[in-house]
């Protein structure tokens, strides 16, 4: 009877919706675990020594400031939307939209409003353990 | 296929059968192209097919230039059925899925970009990244979706630019056009277009991506938005994209003043998109 | 209509494309498919772009035998520009990465280790004297190298001075440019091993890498200073003013020549060794350039050759420069041409009471180049060079004197008693005010070895009946100073027998 089909024909559209949301919940679950685990460089210390000594230099993917007991590494992506920043006289430009920044990393000009991530270092061995 | 587009002779079907035209020969020289690339060696990947491959090169530009066809020929035949209203000949859900091909047309181009892994790509990956990130509520679980959980890593992007993107303006288009494949004229003068383009207009090689590039050039159909990004927030990176595709989807449902209206700002907007497209070249060449 | 045209362009415009791929691709198979790129059993693709005979060194460095990477290190398996010149090094021999080029083990890693403590490398003694003229050290027999200049933070004005003018004639200087006379000097193995640019030769030409050092390899740096190899070849330098006018010192065509820089010389009198075809390393042997592992002060410390060595009286050292089995004969290492050696003659001459003290170049030296009057100052409004920034900087050191001449050697007396040729070394009124420093003017000997051996001695008069010698503060050595009063007057006092 028209009813019962009516019915059946409802159900079967609502377990379709609920399988959907279910689906796009749990995949949604699935996404949010994924985030990426801390990952750690390891950077050679006569590297970070040598890069110390004169004046700032990159190391791998950080660059690495301060003494040579107590290294300071800055992250080069940019703080506005992730390029990779360049070396610049007094500091560093990103050359994606025009950020600048001086040379601890602190916004200067352009759309980036913080300053470059520092990334803790850790001393084991004859390496520096860099936490990213 | 109930209600197909308007068939050959009508005047605002020659772009579209032409897009039609590049998407196969795109399709066809990227899949040519796929035993030679690997996502996880991507420049070395392209440095060996610029320069190692015999034809490479060619089979390269060949798949470049065919997709910035489709992109050229979709918004021109955009135009042309705008300028002749012709648009109404479309049912709704036809007409809005028509619509979704334009954004997913330059998703295909800028996962494409950033499937180079030269210097450039790595930022645009960034960008994008962080484009999606911003989106309310779930971004960064978007972001992991179409680009990946492994910041860096370019296997999502390049199963999505080959398949999920690739099946998705095959099957808009078809729909639109009331055909599975292009007819033979399309194709041909698409090929020929690409094949002339390919051989006189050489592609390079980007930078290595270990160093910053010196400066974000590319995907070309972006580079309004960069400039744009320079001045607002990046959530403007979705926002905007959201719009133009909203107000141009809506050109449908209305007529008279309304429909002049909405058509005066999707103008005025490609004039903005020009001005920092024009802005971005010029600052790069300082 | 125009359905038709737009076809007929299109088809057009396609086979032009076409082509110009066809024709691409036929280059880049004809680049890869030379075959040639095995060079010493390794695959190296330097060779797609760099495959001229212009290009390849020859000799025991050629292509075949080594490869370009072995030396220009960079990136020899990659396809592209970018990758393949990534690191690479275009001065090899350069100090900085000699241990990866010439210096790497299999090659030359004993003369690599060497040359970091050689007198040319050090540059210690021109550091030494220079500071010591300045007034900044108390003996100018300082270990402070050039390098050590080069990288001071906060230059004195003997450093900045250094910078300026001196530190391009040091191996560790990169060479700027292979035909630059002053910028062209540096590059640690190839500033004596490879030539410069030939005036013609074409710009990318590899030059020869070899042991023919020929004399204009020396001249780059050693016309400068004391300027040793202009006095082998019988120039002295004369200031430009000093070039014309009614007092010019000599005159064109017969006297008057230009350096290879530009600088006016004039032609005074050949050493007989250049006379006689000989090339500065027919004398100065490997000890004597690329240092043995021992770092010493000053030049003459390292110099082992001596004119005892060849001519007598016997000695050990006579077997090196010349040949084993007939100790009277020298074979020059350019080209092979056997010479014979005059052996010291046993005679009065060499023979003299009176004479035991004497250094055989102070009787058989002609003549020295002298300056003796020069004015330095620092400008702060001009630029000049500055080899420790790579670049035209401001600030500059200026220089002038009142003309250069040439005379017979003064002579003087070493720390350990012998006498040897000298000439005024430090004569100077500096101002270095501009520069951090002070006022000073400075009257320092410094001995010589002069470079200028006549056929004849000097005449006994030149040196007993000569006006008496201008006084000196010191030397430019511990130690070193002119005759003291009472040496003078026995030598004005000395009865001169016939010779």
């Amino acid at each position: 009877m028209s009813s019962r089909r009516d019915f059946l024909g409802r159900l079967w559209t609502w377990t379709g919706g609920a399988l959907a949301a279910a689906s796009v919940l749990v995949l949604f679950r699935a996404l949010r675990s994924a985030a990426p685990p801390v990952r750690e460089a390891a950077l050679d210390a006569a590297a970070v020594s040598r890069a110390v000594a004169s004046g700032g230099a990159v190391v791998g993917e950080l660059f690495v400031i301060g003494s040579a007991e107590a290294p300071v590494a800055l992250s080069l992506a940019c703080t506005h939307l992730g390029c990779r920043v360049a070396g610049a006289p007094g500091g560093f430009a990103c050359p994606c939209h025009g950020s600048r920044f001086d040379a601890a990393g602190g916004p200067v000009a352009g759309p980036a409003r913080s300053a470059l991530a520092r990334v803790p270092l850790a001393r084991r061995g004859d390496t520096w353990i860099a936490r990213l | 296929m109930d209600a197909p587009a308007p068939g050959a002779g009508a005047p605002s079907g020659g772009f579209g059968r032409l897009s039609f035209g590049f998407l196969a020969v795109s399709v066809l020289s990227g899949t040519l192209l796929v035993p030679f690339y690997t996502p996880a060696a991507a420049w070395e990947s392209l440095e060996k097919i610029q320069s190692g491959l015999a034809w490479g090169f060619f089979l390269r530009a060949v798949h470049a230039y065919a997709s910035f066809g489709v992109l050229v020929a979709t918004a021109a035949h955009a135009v042309q059925v705008l300028a002749a209203r012709t648009e109404r000949q479309l049912p709704a859900g036809v007409w809005w899925r028509s619509v979704l091909l334009l954004p997913v047309t330059v998703a295909a181009l800028l996962g494409g970009f950033v499937l180079r892994g030269d210097a450039e790509a790595v930022a645009a990956l960034a960008i994008w990244r962080r484009i999606l990130e911003s989106l309310p509520l779930a971004g960064a679980e978007i972001a992991r979706l179409f680009l990946g959980s492994v910041p860096g890593d370019l296997g999502a992007v390049a199963l999505h630019h080959a398949g999920t993107l690739t099946l998705l303006l095959w099957l808009f288009t078809a729909e639109h056009a009331g055909r599975f494949i292009p007819d033979a004229r399309g194709a041909v003068l698409a090929a020929l277009v690409s094949l002339a383009l390919a051989g006189t207009v050489p592609l390079p090689l980007g930078a290595p991506p270990a160093a910053a590039p010196a400066h974000l050039l590319g995907p070309w159909s972006l580079l309004g938005l960069q400039g744009a990004l320079g001045y607002l927030a990046p959530a403007a990176g979705w926002l905007l994209p959201l719009a133009f595709v909203l107000l141009l989807g809506l050109v449908r449902h209305a007529e008279g003043r309304v429909r002049r209206a909405l058509l005066a700002t999707l103008a005025a907007s490609c004039a903005a998109y020009a001005f920092f497209t024009v802005r971005v070249l010029l600052s790069s060449r300082v | 209509m125009f359905r038709t045209f737009a076809f007929v362009a299109a088809l057009c415009a396609a086979l032009l494309g076409l082509l110009t791929a066809w024709s691409r691709e036929a280059r880049r198979e004809r680049a890869i498919g030379r075959g040639a790129d095995r060079a010493g059993g390794r695959v190296e693709r330097c060779v797609t772009c760099h495959a001229k005979a212009s290009e390849d060194p020859g000799g025991a460095h050629a292509r075949l035998a080594l490869g370009c990477a072995s030396c220009h290190l960079g990136n020899p398996l990659a396809f592209s520009k970018e990758r393949a010149h990534e690191g690479l090094e275009r001065e090899p021999g350069a100090l900085a990465t000699v241990r990866e080029t010439c210096g790497r083990e299999g090659c030359h890693a004993r003369e690599a280790a060497r040359v970091a403590s050689s007198p040319m490398a050090r540059a210690s003694g021109i550091v030494s004297v220079d500071r010591f003229a300045f007034g900044e050290i108390p003996s100018p027999d300082g270990s402070e190298t050039m390098t050590d200049v080069l990288r001071a933070a906060n230059p004195t004005a003997a450093q900045s001075h250094l910078r300026r003018l001196c530190a391009g004639c040091h191996l560790g200087t990169r060479r700027v440019s292979r035909d630059d006379a002053i910028h062209g000097n540096g590059s640690g193995c190839s500033a004596c091993h490879v030539a410069r640019r030939l005036p013609g030769a074409p710009p990318r030409a590899h030059p020869p890498v070899d042991l023919r050092v020929g004399d204009d390899r020396c001249l780059g740096c050693h016309s400068r200073s004391l300027r040793i190899a202009l006095s082998y070849e019988g120039l002295a330098e004369i200031e430009p003013f000093q070039a014309k006018g009614s007092d010019a010192a000599c005159a064109a065509p017969v006297a008057l020549v230009a350096l290879h820089d530009g600088r006016p010389a004039c032609r005074v009198s050949p050493d007989v060794h250049r006379e006689a075809g000989m090339a500065c390393i027919d004398c100065h042997l490997h000890t004597d350039l690329m240092g043995d592992g021992t770092a010493r002060a000053h030049k003459e410390e390292q110099v082992e050759v001596t004119c005892e060595a060849c001519h007598g009286p016997d000695r050990e050292s006579g077997k090196r420069a010349c040949s084993s089995f007939a100790r009277w004969t020298l074979v020059r290492k350019l080209d092979g041409v056997v010479l014979p050696v005059k052996q010291t003659p046993r005679d009065a001459n060499h023979a003299r009471k009176g004479h035991e003290r004497l250094s055989c170049s102070s009787c058989h030296a002609a003549w020295v180049p002298t300056c003796n009057s020069c004015h330095m100052s620092f400008s702060r409004s001009r630029r000049q060079w500055d080899f420790a920034a790579g670049k035209e900087t401001a600030g500059a050191w200026v220089e002038r004197s009142e003309g250069f001449s040439w005379a017979p050697p003064l002579l003087g007396v070493r720390g350990d008693g012998r006498i040897v040729p000298a000439t005024p070394g430090m004569i100077l009124d500096m101002d270095a005010s501009a520069a951090g420093g002070g006022k000073t003017a400075r009257r320092l000997l410094s001995p010589v070895e002069p470079h200028t051996t006549g056929r004849k001695a000097r005449t006994c008069e030149s040196c007993h009946r000569a006006p008496p010698a201008p006084e000196f503060e010191g030397g430019t050595r511990t130690g070193f100073r002119g005759l003291n009063a009472a040496e003078k007057q026995r030598v004005a006092a000395a009865r001169l027998e016939p010779r």
